[in-house]
């Protein structure tokens, strides 16, 4: 429960006006008290590190060898920019709330409030510059002979090697296979040697599983951020401008709301090329409307309440008026929304991936689940990747349940949900 | 009522406008294009110079060469029921249809019966496509066709500027022929049948004649009409929401009075965990796990996997009998046995937040005063809430219906292509693929329509349902 | 008093009634829960008005709602007492309310037994019409036709004064006032000729002079019809001008008891004290209202001994008040108090309140209150 609430308060830290902020942690409070709330949080954070460390848990380059003498470790020398900034996020992370918990276990002067927003912004920066020099200095590695090690191990040109606990790439086909053992490696049903068996293409199940927790994530995180952002903007300036300007922004919202989502993005695939980054975007850019509708009939409520027409009676900028004043006392039920729109992200990018309109290269459950429609009997392929999708819709779902809950006061507390 | 009705339809049209255009642009300014692999844009189909002229042959029929505004505007035309007549559906009455096929039945071409059908076609389109008089064009066709070659200016009367490759490779085809023994009528057939491929769909929008006329879907890249294509698609995803639609509905209302009924007890925790985890189970999981345990020989063959009826289908009795061969079960009993998997898929998602809204809606009424006062009425507790809190509690189930319309056709799109159901949802997706823009603009419209349609239909039933609303 | 015997039976006892409920849902008070009436006893005689005075959630509504059976349980839980309903019939017997199955109390509801609320706004069902729903109330409990259903709907809203009963059977409570919906109610509630009538605060949520009117009719229907009214109210002048008995009652108790007169002329209880001081009065002498300090208790830290003992100007640090809670005793005939510091408490009688008192239409009329 902590965790979330330290977090939503961090972001409010600076706000100078807040009777909202006691409301969102009240909020959060009441939210993290109840088992589904707690047990989809706990499956978000297990995913969560899944993505941070998927490159140390399924690779084929062994963490550490030994050939000829010289210890190497293929695994850290093979890492991806993307995997480098994801891990230098979450380390730093962790370090900062350290230090934040120290200042606090301390009682220090600076603890308390200031502390939050400074942070954040600390991190921010960390993790923006890995990102900038480890794009620019880790070169991409196009061609890479992932069985090279097998096939060193079985010449015996290795002293020694220490393997991750699921020593295949997820794009790793495991060509050497057939040769050195007689197995045809494709569509290989789970065992011990592969958890959850191979697919068509020989590729590990498991592995392509644990990398592609980090699409799922990504797509629901970013694309409800693009889509919190713009609506929130768009919705705040209908209600607070109201006249033509809501009147035409109700009209971009009407539009927008007759189009089905998946239809569009169906199209916008089809004729734009397959993408993560554009797939994001085009999920934020279709999946504004709840919030600009919810952000704006909120803000027509506020516009005319004492402390708005106070800040504006001050001359406090526009952006500080809406942002910094009206926003966070609207702000708590778009959590709501946003948790439920994680989870249809999350299920639209897979309804894509397994409509085979998905990322080609990249793995993603629901493309592991179309490739299940032709998998005959490996069971694996149909279980493993639903049943991830499933949890991790689960999961939003149910903080989303456990939030609208602890928001409404006449909501009856049916279950322990 | 009727008044409000007509207002809303009204008001649906700058938003049916606006969809329209945001799929069209986004279609238009693609790096592809329109019909992009057909026409051989991408370069990946057929290259040379047929595949050249066959692209600018569809440009002249799509106006893809024209500015994207135009095209829209164009399509906009062509779709809408009031606007400008095109050139390729002005229909001529049948007396002039005769005199035009007088005028040219003597001419030396007609060596087969469809060549004469040919060149009145070639001659009607010129005299729409011109706003000329059919049987001034007819006497022009007939002397200018005396002389192939100088008949070539006739591919002009239509604005189309053959490649210089095709026009050189046609002229000395005509010039070959012409100078052979009785090849003239050849020459003039050659010379129509590549006019009538060039101008084949090529129309013009005549401003001359504005009015009311029928909307026109356009064709398809495949050369079918999109509008026959819709009425066979259409109908097979309506039939899957219309058997959805009420099976949620009743689940819906039975659970949530009942998980109302009993608060707290384990039917109604049970149910709400239940259905929560319902809602976030995938359609497609769900499919794909049917179908491989369900429909497969492998496990239990108890269902069809293919499509909503089977083979023999259209050979069988509507009603299921028995004959001298044993038991058939007739084509709607095989329909039905088609339709469950997809069904099941369809509507155990809307079930939760159904139910949910249905609970809600019960516990508030029963708590209500009206209810206390029907009670101290004596009224029998299962009347009350039958009669009382039901009434009051559908009122939220009516307003959930729009959103749930449109959640089905996303379900439509999933579950067609995994159980091989030709219905609109696949015949979306197919579109998008082949870049098929007509089709995707139809199904677009259709999509929007039902969804706004939806909507005003459910402003319509909460009117008729609460005696406290009404849009007079 | 010139009555028949059977004028004298009383119509409705309502004995030793204690009725709790959970003290909330959360699980930090899971098993406590609150007596909302405690020991209650009432004694309703035929054309008679009793008027149960107290402020918001002393039991007042608790009472008449246990009186139909129409508690909730659960959460709501019987835990004692009777209701003796005698309706003086031959052929019916006296029976315990309490005691009766839903559908032996289906056929008293409504029929021998009415009630109308507070809330005139939301206690129609608005997807329904006027008439569907007084119609139901006939249909269940008259073996008539619906044509003769009409009838009698009609004849019971022309009783209450609305004119064109025919064209408002077909409207919907929005489209009335909340004065027509409070006669729409009474007519609902009347059109079978129940023998007793339960008003919870009938006139609460009405403007002023609307108020008037509705009491005014109610009034003039229970002398015609010579039913008898459960008047529950908080509001004295209104107690003063239409009750017969009064019985006042403070944290689900009746804390003091007897006809109007006795009652008004001389409170005894010091909470009814403290209710005629918050009371303004038309012409009165005094200028300053008083407020009785403090709050109603809550109810999930409800004070030991009487419960009126926090808030009690008499109490005085009696230690007997904080310890004790005091029961109510006959302290001069027709008269019923429960508090220690009542002179004469000692030697009360431990009887059961029960006043046969009805004043006529002429007492009314000349009342200085």
């Amino acid at each position: 429960m902590t965790t979330g609430d330290a977090q939503i308060a961090v972001v409010l830290d600076d706000g100078p006006n807040m009777p909202a902020r006691g409301m969102v942690r009240r909020v959060l409070g009441a939210t993290f008290t109840r088992t589904g709330a707690v047990g989809g949080l706990i499956w978000i954070v297990l995913l969560v590190l899944l993505a941070v460390f998927a490159p140390l848990l399924a690779n084929s380059h062994p963490i550490l060898m030994s050939r000829d003498g010289t210890v190497s470790s293929p695994l850290l020398s093979h890492l991806t920019a993307v995997d480098i900034t994801l891990l230098v996020a979450f380390f730093s992370a962790l370090l900062l709330a350290g230090v934040r918990w120290l200042m606090r276990a301390f009682k220090s002067r600076l603890s308390q409030s200031r502390f939050g927003a400074p942070g954040v912004m600390t991190w921010i920066t960390i993790v923006a510059l890995t990102g900038l020099v480890a794009w620019w200095m880790v070169p991409p590695r196009y061609a890479q002979v992932l069985s090279q090690y097998r096939e060193a191990q079985v010449a015996g040109e290795l002293d020694w090697a220490i393997l991750a606990p699921i020593p295949y790439s997820p794009t790793d086909r495991q060509r050497d296979s057939l040769s050195a053992t007689n197995i045809d490696p494709r569509l290989l049903l789970p065992s011990p040697a592969h958890w959850m068996g191979t697919t068509a293409d020989g590729e590990d199940v498991a592995s392509r599983m644990i990398h592609a927790s980090r699409i799922a994530l990504a797509i629901g995180m970013i694309a409800t951020g693009i889509a919190l952002v713009l609506g929130v903007t768009i919705g705040g300036l209908m209600g607070y401008f109201s006249g033509w300007v809501d009147l035409l922004g109700m009209r971009l919202v009407e539009v927008f709301s007759a189009i089905p989502v998946i239809f569009l993005l169906i199209m916008i695939v089809a004729f734009y090329g397959r993408s993560l980054y554009l797939m994001m975007v085009i999920l934020g850019l279709t999946g504004w409307v709840g919030y600009a509708v919810y952000v704006r009939a909120e803000f027509l409520k506020l516009r005319n309440t004492d402390f708005v027409v106070a800040a504006r009676a001050l001359g406090l900028p526009l952006w500080s008026v809406l942002f910094r004043h009206m926003l966070p006392n609207g702000i708590t039920p778009v959590l709501v929304l946003a948790s439920f729109s994680v989870a249809g992200m999350i299920l639209t990018e897979s309804t894509l991936s397994f409509l085979g309109l998905g990322l080609v290269e990249e793995p993603s459950w629901g493309q592991l689940l179309n490739q299940a429609r032709s998998a005959g009997s490996q069971w694996g392929l149909v279980v493993f990747p639903g049943l991830a999708i499933f949890l991790t819709v689960l999961a939003y779902n149910l903080i989303g349940e456990a939030l609208r809950d602890a928001l409404d006061p006449h909501a009856q507390r049916s279950s322990m949900m | 009522m009727l008044g409000y009705i007509v207002r809303r339809l009204l008001l649906m049209v700058p938003t049916l406008l606006g969809v329209l255009a945001v799929v069209f642009f986004i279609m238009a300014f693609s790096p592809g294009g329109f019909g992009g692999r057909e026409m051989g844009a991408e370069g990946q189909v057929t290259e040379g110079q047929d595949a050249r002229r066959l692209r600018k042959q569809m440009e002249r029929r799509y106006g893809n060469n024209l500015p994207k505004v135009v095209q829209f505007g164009r399509w906009l035309n062509q779709v809408s029921p009031v606007g400008f007549t095109m050139s390729g559906d002005i229909v001529f009455d049948d007396s002039t249809l005769a005199e035009v096929r007088a005028a040219l039945a003597d001419m030396p071409l007609n060596t087969h019966p469809q060549s004469l059908d040919r060149a009145v076609g070639v001659t009607l389109n010129i005299a729409a496509y011109r706003n000329e008089n059919p049987r001034d064009v007819a006497a022009m066709l007939r002397t200018q066709l005396a002389d192939p070659v100088e008949a070539m200016s006739l591919f002009a009367k239509f604005d189309v500027k053959l490649d210089e490759y095709v026009a050189r490779r046609l002229k000395e085809r005509l010039k070959t022929l012409s100078l052979r023994e009785g090849g003239l009528p050849r020459a003039q057939n050659e010379l129509l049948d590549e006019l009538a491929f060039e101008i084949s769909g090529v129309s013009r929008v005549r401003f001359d004649q504005p009015g009311f006329k029928w909307p026109d879907l356009g064709t398809s890249l495949k050369g079918r009409r999109v509008s026959a294509l819709l009425a066979e698609r259409v109908p097979v995803t309506m039939l899957l929401n219309v058997i959805t639609l009420p099976i949620i509905y009743t689940i819906a209302i039975f659970s949530g009075v009942t998980a109302a009924r009993r608060r707290g007890a384990s039917f109604d925790v049970g149910i709400g965990l239940t259905f929560v985890a319902l809602w976030s189970v995938p359609v497609m999981w769900t499919g794909v796990m049917l179908m491989e345990y369900f429909a497969n020989v492998r496990y239990f063959h108890i269902f069809p996997a293919v499509g909503l009826h089977s083979m023999r289908a259209d050979e069988m009795p509507f009603l299921p009998m028995w004959t001298q061969s044993g038991f058939t079960p007739g084509w709607l009993l095989d329909m039905i046995w088609h339709l469950i998997l997809p069904v099941f898929c369809l509507t155990y998602g809307g079930l939760a937040v159904m139910t949910k809204v249905m609970r809600g809606a019960v516990l508030d009424n029963l708590a209500s005063d009206y209810i206390r006062t029907a009670r101290a009425k004596g009224v029998p507790a299962n009347q009350v809430l039958w009669r009382h809190v039901l009434a009051n509690s559908l009122l939220p189930l009516i307003t959930m219906a729009s959103g749930l319309i449109p959640s089905l056709f996303v379900g439509a799109v999933v579950v067609e292509s995994i159980f091989s159901i030709n219905g609109m949802g696949k015949l979306s997706i197919e579109a998008a693929f082949a870049k098929d823009r007509e089709v995707v603009m139809a199904t677009t419209l259709i999509a929007a329509m039902l969804g706004l349609g939806a909507e005003i239909l459910r402003d319509v039933c909460y009117a008729i349902a609460d005696p406290r609303v009404s849009y007079e | 008093m010139t009555q028949s015997t059977r004028h004298d039976q009383p119509l409705l006892q309502i004995r030793d009634l204690a009725v709790s409920f959970p003290v909330s849902r959360e699980s930090r008070h899971r098993g406590h829960r609150v007596r909302a009436v405690n020991r209650v006893n009432l004694t309703i005689y035929p054309q008679q008005t009793l008027a149960v005075v107290g402020e918001s959630g002393c039991g007042k509504s608790v009472t008449a709602l246990s009186t139909l059976q129409l508690i909730p349980t659960p959460p709501g839980k019987y835990d004692s007492g009777r209701i003796i309903w005698d309706a003086g019939v031959e052929q019916s017997p006296p029976v315990d309310l309490l005691k009766l199955s839903e559908r032996q109390m289906r056929s008293i509801r409504g029929n021998q037994i009415a009630m109308i609320f507070q809330e005139p706004m939301t206690s129609l069902n608005p997807v329904y019409t006027i008439g569907d729903q007084i119609l139901e109330a006939i249909l269940l409990h008259q073996q008539v036709s619906r044509r003769q259903a009409v009838e009698i709907a009609e004849s019971a809203l022309r009783d209450v004064g609305i004119a064109d009963p025919g064209g408002r059977l077909r409207e919907y409570p929005h489209q009335l006032s909340g004065g027509m919906r409070q006669r729409v109610m009474i007519a609902m509630a009347l059109a079978c000729q129940p023998r007793l009538l339960l008003a919870d605060e009938p006139t609460t949520a009405l403007d002023v002079t609307i108020q008037a009117q509705i009491l005014e009719l109610l009034r003039e229907l229970q002398t015609r019809r010579g039913m008898s009214v459960l008047l529950i109210t908080h509001d004295l002048g209104v107690v003063a001008e239409n009750a017969d008995v009064v019985a006042v009652m403070y944290a689900g108790r009746v804390v003091e008891y007897g006809s109007v007169h006795t009652v008004f002329d001389n409170p005894l209880h010091p909470y009814t004290r403290g209710l005629f001081t918050s009371m303004p009065l038309l012409g009165g002498d005094r200028h300053r209202l008083t407020a009785i300090p403090g709050n109603v208790p809550d109810p999930s830290n409800f004070p030991t001994g009487c419960p009126f003992h926090p808030r009690c100007a008499a109490m005085q640090g009696d230690a007997k008040c904080v310890e004790h809670d005091p029961p109510l005793l006959e302290i001069e005939p027709g008269h019923w108090a429960a508090c220690w510091h009542v002179s004469g408490y000692d030697e009360g009688l431990a009887a059961v309140p029960d006043v046969a008192y009805r004043r006529d239409a002429a007492t009314v009329a000349a009342d200085p209150d």
